[in-house]
């Protein structure tokens, strides 16, 4: 039902008046603006950062960004390769609103090149680091230093895909110093599983502190069609 | 606003948490004046039938001018009955209403501010399951008709119906708050921003980790299983209590029911205590499921053997299915020092990277005790 403006001095229909009210307070809630109260979007708010509801009960809840002040991981985006690329960058990023970023990806690599998996932030900015992994391979398993922001080994050609899977946890805040934790498999199919790295670690930066971009590289070869990664971030 | 004077006889709970039938009278009510009650041993079986045999009684007093009070009950028709007695000041009222199926009618509107609220029970019998919970006392819509006087009260209280206070989800033509029904923005039409306080949900909340499946053993049992799965990412959380009368069992995951020798894993762990832990690892290949947890009870003083696990699982279709994550697993005592026997980081694969994954199962061949917990999360 449309809203009906009434007029000085005509006479109000009764039910023009009542379905006002239904066209305002009936049914779902819909953002209206103008002297129509028109269904609008992207302009009006629920609430205020002054004068917030007190509870938001709902079955299910959608919308296009969360932004939950630290209270839970908040999805960002997905990047899925469709060209083969050297490199994937999250850029846009600012470090102040979120303290931590949570990375789940899956590289696969040519299968041609055992290659290392690695990563820096602010166009490589910050590149110093320091760090251990403990790395299990097929026949030992082994604490080193790593030479690298290393996330995962693609090794052993021996079947078809190169891959690695896991995760990558990124504290940036910039009070302290960036340290980074990362859990990953890499393998090359069907039951074989060749490396697993567990590993700490930390960028640090001279120049900068806010986080601003995250790069992932590969030493050799390309990152291949189907390679994906999740971002997430925890606020501040 | 709110409830003052309850007299609950043969009645336990509260009016706005519930209202059930006590034999016991747990609650002390005594029997309204000018009233009389029979109760079921006052009569020979039959004789009882549609007696009264308990009572509520309290007094409602409403900030709103008009308003409607809104209950839930169960019992077969005439079960329940109500009755209400109003007052413009509190202290003269106007007269008990009679009796009215509350069985059947669910709303109650007003003008008045003070509401005297009676809810008889005629129950059949103690053990009948009647019951009745005020869930909502808000604004009154009032529709007009062409012809008739506005009350101006009215014409205000329609306008807070729809502007004030609690934003509640409406319907029908006299705007009574609904549930399950009505959104806030659609698809077409977002809200730019929504400001709140807490968040509460039933179902999920986009774009974070929803717990979309728990299971808790309530006994002994090998076999945890979650079905009708179509995401492409999960993650778990386990807490996994293991019957003691085998140690050395491994606790596995596998796919869709696929129990053959299709998984292959990489375990690296500690090895053995001392002042250092030594790292092992081991790749596992076509193996029957892939390592989460295992039975360790090299600490016998300890009463209870288990340990945590946690990862992520990739499922999305075309990929190799996997596992990564990590755990531990020890002997725990409630009255003396347990001990964590191990540590562990694993990945693990299921060799189909063209199957959906719809189903998850975690077993254990020397079981799992009560309180054994898994959680499964996904993003939605």
């Amino acid at each position: 039902m449309t809203f009906r403006i009434f007029v000085n001095s005509t006479t109000a229909d009764a039910s023009d008046t009542n379905d006002n009210y239904y066209h305002i307070g009936q049914s779902s809630r819909l953002p209206m603006g103008g002297s129509l109260l028109a269904n609008t979007t992207g302009v009006y708010d629920l609430g205020s950062s002054s004068y917030k509801w007190e509870e938001f009960n709902v079955n299910s809840c959608t919308y296009d960004t969360l932004d939950a002040n630290g209270i839970t991981w908040e999805y960002l985006t997905r990047t899925v390769v469709d060209t083969a690329a050297s490199e994937i960058e999250f850029s846009g990023l600012d470090s102040a609103d979120a303290i931590e970023y949570l990375c789940i990806f899956k590289f696969i690599s040519d299968t041609s090149t055992a290659a290392i998996i690695g990563f820096h932030a602010n166009d490589s900015t910050y590149t110093a680091f320091a760090g251990v992994c403990l790395l299990g391979t097929p026949t030992t398993g082994a604490a080193y230093t790593i030479t690298a922001a290393s996330l995962g080994n693609t090794t052993a050609p021996t079947i078809t895909s190169l891959y690695t899977f896991g995760f990558l946890r990124f504290h940036c805040d910039s009070n302290t110093f960036q340290g980074f934790h990362f859990l990953s498999m890499s393998g090359a199919g069907e039951t074989y599983v060749d490396r697993l790295g567990d590993g700490f670690g930390y960028l640090s930066s001279t120049t900068a502190a806010t986080v601003t971009s995250l790069t992932f590289v590969i030493s050799s070869g390309n990152f291949q069609t189907g390679t994906y990664i999740e971002l997430w971030a925890r606020g501040a | 606003m709110g409830w003052t004077g309850d007299n609950k006889l043969y009645l336990t709970g509260s009016i706005t948490s519930g209202l059930t039938l006590s034999p016991t009278n747990a609650d002390g009510g005594t029997i309204p004046v000018g009233m009389s009650i029979s109760t079921y041993d006052d009569y020979t079986y039959d004789d009882s039938t549609y007696e009264r045999t308990a009572i509520y009684e309290g007094l409602l007093e409403s900030s709103y001018t008009v308003s409607r009070i809104t209950w839930v009950s169960s019992g077969d028709s005439n079960d329940i009955k109500y009755q209400v007695n109003e007052s413009e000041d509190g202290i003269v009222f106007e007269g008990w209403s009679a009796e009215a199926d509350a069985i059947e009618t669910t709303t109650y509107k007003t003008k008045r501010p003070y509401i005297k609220f009676r809810f008889l029970f005629y129950s059949h019998n103690w053990s009948d399951s009647d019951s009745v919970q005020v869930t909502q006392v808000d604004r009154a819509f009032t529709a007009y008709v062409n012809g008739n006087i506005i009350d101006a009260n009215e014409f205000n209280e329609n306008f807070y119906t729809v502007g004030r206070d609690d934003l509640l989800p409406r319907g029908g033509t006299d705007l009574a708050g609904t549930t399950g029904v009505y959104n806030i923005g659609s698809s077409a039409y977002e809200w730019k921003a929504i400001h709140v306080n807490n968040l509460i949900t039933d179902d999920y909340i986009r774009q974070t980790y929803n717990l979309i499946a728990k299971t808790v053993l309530s006994a002994t049992a090998t076999r945890i299983e979650f079905t009708g799965l179509s995401d492409d990412q999960y993650y778990i959380t386990c807490k996994f209590i293991m019957n003691t009368t085998t140690t050395t069992d491994k606790t596995l995951m596998f796919f869709n029911g696929d129990s053959a020798a299709n998984y292959g894993y990489m375990i690296m762990k500690s090895d053995s205590l001392g002042a250092f832990f030594v790292i092992k690892t081991e790749r596992k290949t076509t193996q029957t499921g892939i390592f989460i947890g295992e039975a360790l009870q090299t600490n016998t003083i300890s009463d209870e053997y288990g340990g945590l696990f946690r990862g992520y699982i990739n499922t999305h279709a075309g990929h190799e299915k996997m596992v990564i994550g990590d755990g531990m697993a020890g002997a725990f005592s409630s009255t003396t020092t347990g001990t964590v026997e191990t540590i562990f980081s694993i990945g693990g694969i299921w060799s189909n990277n063209s199957d959906t994954v719809t189903s998850i199962q975690i077993i254990q061949a020397s079981k799992l005790n009560a309180n054994t917990e898994v959680k499964l999360w996904v993003r939605k």
